[in-house]
């Protein structure tokens, strides 16, 4: 065997020849996108100043009465900062974060191209994305008035810094260099599978805080976080995130074409869900991506129905589709240790700011709630699917509620001392969430023909707005009734 | 900055000791004894529970074609996958030329040409300017090249079209093009004979003979038994 070397162009040759002749077949000019920003720009600074005074105004966290409870608060925003960190975490291993489109890993990274150098841009992205999520938190923090008595501009560079070095440590996780597969993402993980450890560890660090958090003060006992100046934690931060980067930087070079191309499918439907405004587009892939990883199931047939339920045809078939639901459930261990850790939500919101807590009891419910609707969901999208049920639709919709009513239930009643009272509107607001949680459910794939109408911000479809906000409009009435009722 | 990048270079049919290749359990017709480039010991692959390949070996030696066939879901793609670096074994190893097969060594890019089920098109990049692209990035500054391929491909007509104007079988010419526009050690092609006509799939066969000639190695899965008899030299049954 012979071997010969090639020259192979550097990354930024490559990716400089692919932007010219991309751009040579485009035919946006720089007023358009010099607009485009224009546009961007203006709306940023409208909504975003009137965000700041309505957060100013409305959602100021009220002033703590002792430094009991001043020490409470911070330690239940620093269980927030955990839980949004895992989320965080999770979404953005979810896509990768660096991934490759189709095209990109075919034509150009799956060439011998230095891999590092064509991904190098990408992480800057990644990493400037984290540090402006960081920031904007930090800034949301600060804004609400829970900076502790720290500055704002502290409070906003150790959050960037700490998104920062969160996006650089997930790249590290993509990189998984060296690992045999069973270390990689769990034996049979399929290509660019979403690895949760880390982020799931964080939400239920961070869980596990609020709730001890809540135990010790219902006790009697008032924890507190140690007094640590805001610039040391965001020195702190920063050098953490620097060495991430850096690690980031030193690794982009083991990421396999596997590695890269897990999240593509993702984002990919991430973006036309966006673009035609389909959410559907995207849990379609997530279901279908948590069932891959499954892979395999243990068949069993369903319980027998008790005499009184069998004699009756339509008890017997909503007998067998319930058990069908509640097998759905038990496959889906996730959404049951979400619906139970919601259930903290409503008691950390009261000791944070009590003013807000029936209304975030109203939409943790219908988080709770809303996960547990999946065969709901699949029921009422799919005609073909109730067609080869048979029954009436009322009859397969009406079963697959059975399970997330009785889980809302035995929720709201577990959520009641937090109002410290059990009024009468308690179980019309239960029901106004089922509801919320149905429509939600229940919603077609978007439909483009309605009528469009003028308005000062453009061309909008009326029809369009309806259908993407069906299930949030009950929501939003029922959280607003409960606010009143409060 | 440019890199070079060293490409084993395609060598004609030689001799080797070594022993039965393209060994499963299922049984398989065994290979010409020629110089190992690709070596599979022991792969597998699940996904979940559920196990899609167990305990896969088999070799593809210099000059030689081996067909992977079986049923829809016997696992022909995640086993071309594997062997290409588009998808990591849960078991076993993939060696080319000895080297374990890590799809971010450079060289291994450079050695492997394949042609699976992830061929996606650049929509604003014409035919020749994807092939362009692909031959500038190995390295192969011949554009006559890309030329004679289109011409091969029958593709010269649609050169300057975007792929959104391709119908399935132009696209699987072009994907099919990208094979042969650079440098390559090992072809790996997943059905290469779908959506092409009676005489591309003629074409298909002369082209990789042609190529096995010259001294690649060629791993394909196919459900064409034709294409499977005129080039392959072993056979590899999955799902039987």
């Amino acid at each position: 065997m012979t071997a010969a070397a090639v020259s192979v162009p550097a990354a930024r040759t490559l990716r400089r020849r692919l932007r010219r002749v991309r751009s040579a077949h485009r035919d946006t000019s720089l007023g358009g996108i010099l607009t485009d920003v224009y546009m961007g720009v203006m709306a940023v600074a409208i909504y975003g100043t009137a965000a700041v005074t309505v957060i100013r105004r409305h959602l100021r966290l009220p002033p703590t009465a002792s430094a009991a409870d001043s020490g409470v608060r911070a330690a239940l925003l620093f269980a927030a900062a955990l839980v949004t960190a895992g989320l965080g975490w999770q979404t953005a291993r979810s896509l990768g974060p660096l991934y490759l489109t189709g095209a990109g890993r075919y034509w150009a990274a799956g060439t011998p191209v230095d891999r590092a150098g064509w991904l190098r841009p990408a992480l800057g992205w990644v990493v400037l994305a984290g540090a402006g999520g960081g920031a904007l938190l930090g800034f949301l923090v600060g804004l609400v008035g829970a900076d502790a008595g720290g500055p704002i501009a502290g409070t906003v560079t150790t959050a960037a810094a700490a998104g920062a070095g969160l996006a650089a440590a997930t790249v590290i996780a993509q990189s998984r260099i060296g690992l045999p597969a069973q270390a990689r993402g769990g034996a049979g993980s399929d290509a660019g599978a979403i690895r949760v450890g880390v982020g799931t560890a964080l939400v239920g660090v961070g869980f596990a805080v609020a709730l001890a958090v809540i135990a010790l003060d219902a006790g009697g006992v008032h924890p507190s976080l140690p007094a640590v100046p805001v610039w040391w934690c965001a020195g702190a931060a920063l050098l953490l995130a620097a060495a991430a980067a850096m690690t980031a930087l030193r690794r982009l070079g083991r990421l396999d074409a596997a590695a890269l191309t897990g999240g593509a499918q993702l984002a990919d439907a991430a973006t036309l869900a966006a673009v035609f405004l389909q959410p559907a587009m995207l849990s379609d892939i997530i279901e279908l991506r948590r069932w891959r990883r499954v892979g395999r199931v243990r068949s069993r047939p369903f319980g027998r129905p008790p005499a009184l339920v069998a004699a009756h045809d339509r008890y017997r078939r909503m007998w067998t589709l319930v058990h069908a639901d509640l097998r759905r459930q038990w496959r889906r261990p996730t959404s049951a240790v979400a619906w139970a850790a919601l259930l903290v939500v409503p008691y950390a919101t009261v000791l944070l700011a009590p003013a807000a807590a029936a209304p975030v009891r109203v939409v943790a419910g219908y988080l709770a709630t809303q996960r547990l609707c999946a065969g709901l969901r699949t029921v009422c999208r799919s005609a073909a699917l109730r067609r080869t049920l048979g029954g009436s639709d009322r009859l397969l919709r009406g079963s697959h509620l059975v399970v997330p009513g009785i889980a809302l239930a035995v929720w709201w009643a577990a959520t009641a001392p937090v109002l410290g009272r059990f009024g009468q509107a308690e179980p019309v607001l239960a029901l106004g969430v089922l509801f919320a949680c149905y429509r939600s459910a229940s919603r077609q794939p978007t439909s483009y023909d309605g009528v469009a109408v003028d308005t000062p911000f453009g061309l909008m479809q009326p029809a369009l707005l309806t259908q993407l906000v069906r299930g949030f409009d009950v929501l939003a009435v029922v959280a607003l009734v409960a606010f009143v009722l409060r | 900055m440019h890199g070079n990048v060293p490409i084993p270079a395609a060598t004609g049919p030689a001799e080797s000791d070594a022993g039965p290749r393209g060994h499963h359990p299922n049984g398989s017709r065994p290979p010409a004894t020629l110089a190992g480039v690709l070596r599979i010991r022991g792969l597998g692959r699940r996904f979940g529970d559920h196990r899609v390949l167990s305990g896969i070996d088999l070799d593809v030696g210099a000059g030689t074609a081996t067909a992977v066939v079986g049923p829809n879901g016997s696992g022909k793609t995640t086993l071309l996958r594997c062997a290409a670096g588009i998808d990591r074994p849960d078991e076993g190893e993939v060696r080319l030329d000895g080297r374990p097969v890590d799809e971010t060594d450079p060289r291994v890019r450079a050695s492997i040409a394949g042609v699976l089920d992830d061929v996606d098109f650049f929509p604003d990049l014409s035919v020749v300017e994807h092939l362009e692209l692909l031959a500038f990035a190995h390295g192969q500054a011949d554009r006559v090249v890309v030329d004679e391929v289109l011409a091969a491909l029958g593709l010269v007509s649609a050169r300057d079209q975007l792929p959104a104007t391709l119908s399935s079988g132009q696209r699987r010419r072009l994907a099919l093009a990208s094979c042969f526009v650079r440098p390559r050690r090992l072809l790996v092609l997943d059905e290469p004979e779908q959506r092409l006509d009676t005489a591309g799939r003629a074409w298909l066969a002369a082209r990789l003979l042609a190529e096995k000639s010259a001294g690649c190695a060629v791993l394909l899965a196919s459900h064409d038994p034709q294409l499977v008899a005129a080039v392959s030299d072993a056979e590899l049954v999955l799902g039987s």
